[in-house]
């Protein structure tokens, strides 16, 4: 009788742990790239290496907006290269965090269900680059801020949090 | 193949909330801090929520999961391969499955769920019998993972392989043959067996059987015929009785364990090898065969003869399955009169023997078939070598007696320093003859 091991095979498959180590590769890179204070740095490090271990305790969130308010420490500038680093590694994180949560760490993963994510991630981030170029075109010329965006943005926002909240409300009724 | 159909219910993974709530800070903090580059990060976040929200499942997720095995049988590696195809609705993007190939070895996958998710496993064929192929429980999760559902109740897939047929040494038979026809010499004076003896004829006597030469020889006064009377061939009736109670292997450590990549060949292996070996052997010579189950307690196969009879035998043999210790019969189920029973046990535990026994009193022949392997001892702790040689010291004292009772004992499974399989088998053919 045969000595081989019982084994499955999924067309085209890798192990499923690239996703777990994505979470962990963006979230370093970004934290080295953003966080220039040391004591966040580390903190930042730290989530990082807790989102890619233990996808259930959420903290990719939490590094995320640890990272987002690591930008306030740069200036909004157009020739800076790290907002639109940020912006696309944030995202990339949230994607795979949010994946991780589904995915186990040791196992394989069917090839197509990665290409459909990226699909997706592309579709709803070029033109959020757009965006961010244009706004920083605009409304950052040599480093100004725009003080009247504060009542326009609560405004938007108000109107933004009605939207997603008021179909959860009305589904709920 | 396995089919099953199953309703799972949908929920939030929580990235859902997690993009919702990081956004709405950040966006909020951008705003507050007059960082439109920082509010721009908020986004992709909320926009990603938004197509969830939008696109997200409502209700219950239908799913039908088919496993399709095989048991192939190419080069020197015989196998079980399992094919797993899992469909659902549209919204399930991926598939989850948590399986376990083969009994033994678990494994994740993540299948494209709308693609009919293909995965296929492939088990070493170790054992004969009922073999695990296949187990899963699988939950659908939505675009990206934003929904989830809860696992689906587990899902078997097995399949029965038939033993190897060895041939049979040598057809023993039993202490009395019955019926007039059938492919062994009786003592009987009949027809079809060899010649007898030369006789007066008498009332009831063929006239074909009238020998000319003999009565031209013999005869004293006219009207004298003497006729040649053969014997008569006769049916045997085995009966096969399996004791199903345990399932040892050749690893004396794994007995505990159980763990069926790691025990070698095991009892139950050899039950079957033997089982088949007896049926085909006495039904492919239109003998009559019965098949029992200590541990069932109950007949399995009626005794009968003939292709579609093995066919059935062959069958329930492969399907034979451990039972653990079974019923403690007070007296010998009945067997077929003068019927040669073959008792298939590793003799553990006293109930095969004594049964055993029990039908040598009777007057039938009785086998007693050793379906224990050779043990290899390699691993145990000193407190496990001692308890196993205790065991098998038990084991031989009941041997023993039995021997003792007038059972005739086989060992199946050859080992080095003992009789082989056809040795043994020999003498006892001789032990008839005699």
């Amino acid at each position: 009788m045969t000595k081989s091991k019982p084994s499955i095979r999924i067309a085209h498959g890798i192990p499923s742990a690239t996703v777990h180590i994505g979470v962990g590769a963006v979230a370093v890179l970004l934290s080295m790239a953003t966080v220039t204070v040391p004591f966040w740095l580390i903190v930042a490090l730290a989530l990082a290496v807790a989102a890619a271990a233990a996808p259930r305790l959420h903290m990719a969130w939490a590094l995320m907006v640890l990272l987002a308010f690591a930008q306030l420490s740069h200036p909004p500038l157009l020739t800076d290269w790290r907002p639109y680093v940020l912006m696309a590694g944030l995202h990339l994180l949230h994607v795979l965090a949010s994946m991780s949560l589904a995915v186990p760490l040791r196992g394989r993963i069917a090839l197509s269900v990665l290409g459909r994510t990226l699909r997706r991630y592309l579709v709803i981030q070029l033109p959020a680059q757009g965006l961010l170029i244009i706004v920083l075109a605009l409304l950052t010329p040599a480093g100004v801020h725009a003080v009247w965006l504060a009542p326009v943005g609560a405004a938007a926002l108000v109107a933004c949090a009605a939207t997603l909240v008021l179909p959860i409300v009305r589904d709920r009724e | 193949m396995s089919r099953t159909q199953h309703a799972a219910l949908w929920h939030a993974s929580g990235s859902l909330a997690g993009a919702v709530i990081v956004g709405v800070v950040v966006l909020g903090t951008g705003l507050v801090a007059s960082r439109p580059d920082l509010a721009c990060l908020a986004v992709p976040l909320l926009v990603w929520a938004a197509w969830s929200w939008q696109g997200r499942p409502r209700g219950e997720a239908q799913t039908e999961c088919v496993i399709e095995t095989a048991h192939r049988v190419t080069g020197e590696s015989p196998c079980l391969t399992a094919a797993l195809r899992v469909s659902s609705d549209e919204l399930a993007e991926f598939v989850h499955a948590r399986t376990l190939v083969g009994g033994t070895h678990r494994r994740n996958a993540v299948l494209d769920g709308r693609s009919e998710a293909p995965l296929s496993a492939v088990v070493p064929a170790r054992h004969s019998g009922p073999c695990e192929v296949l187990a899963l429980r699988y939950r659908l999760v939505s675009a990206d993972g934003a929904f989830i559902t809860d696992p689906t109740p587990q899902q078997e897939a097995e399949r029965i392989i038939r033993p190897q047929i060895v041939p049979l040494p040598q057809l023993l038979l039993p202490q009395r043959l019955h019926g007039l026809t059938g492919t062994h010499g009786s003592t009987r004076p009949g027809d079809g067996g060899s010649f007898r003896d030369i006789a007066l004829f008498a009332p009831g006597d063929r006239l074909r059987r009238i020998d000319w030469k003999a009565t031209a020889r013999l005869a004293r006064r006219p009207g004298d015929l003497y006729v040649r009377r053969s014997f008569a061939t006769s049916d045997a009736t085995a009966v096969i009785v399996m004791d199903t109670g345990d399932e040892l292997g050749e690893v004396v450590a794994e007995w505990t364990r159980g763990r069926v990549d790691k025990t070698g060949l095991t009892s139950m292996d050899a039950a079957r090898e033997a089982a088949a070996a007896i049926a085909v052997a006495y039904t492919q010579s239109g003998d009559q065969v019965a098949l029992q189950n200590l541990a069932l307690g109950s007949r399995q196969v009626r005794r009968g003869s003939g292709d579609r009879h093995r066919e059935r035998l062959l069958a329930t043999i492969a399907a034979t399955r451990p039972h653990g210790v079974g019923m403690t019969h007070r007296r010998a189920p009945l067997v077929a009169a003068g019927a040669l029973v073959f008792v298939l046990s590793t003799f553990f535990d006293g109930e095969a023997a004594t049964l055993a026994a029990m039908w040598s009193a009777v007057g039938h022949r009785v086998l007693a078939v050793d379906t224990l392997p050779p043990g290899n001892r390699a691993g145990l702790t000193p407190e496990q070598a001692t308890a196993h040689t205790i065991v098998m010291m038990e084991r031989e004292d009941r041997l023993r007696d039995m021997e003792a009772a007038g059972v005739r004992i086989v060992r199946w499974a050859d080992a080095a320093g003992l009789p082989s399989r056809n040795a043994q088998f020999s003498a006892l053919a001789r032990e008839r003859a005699r």
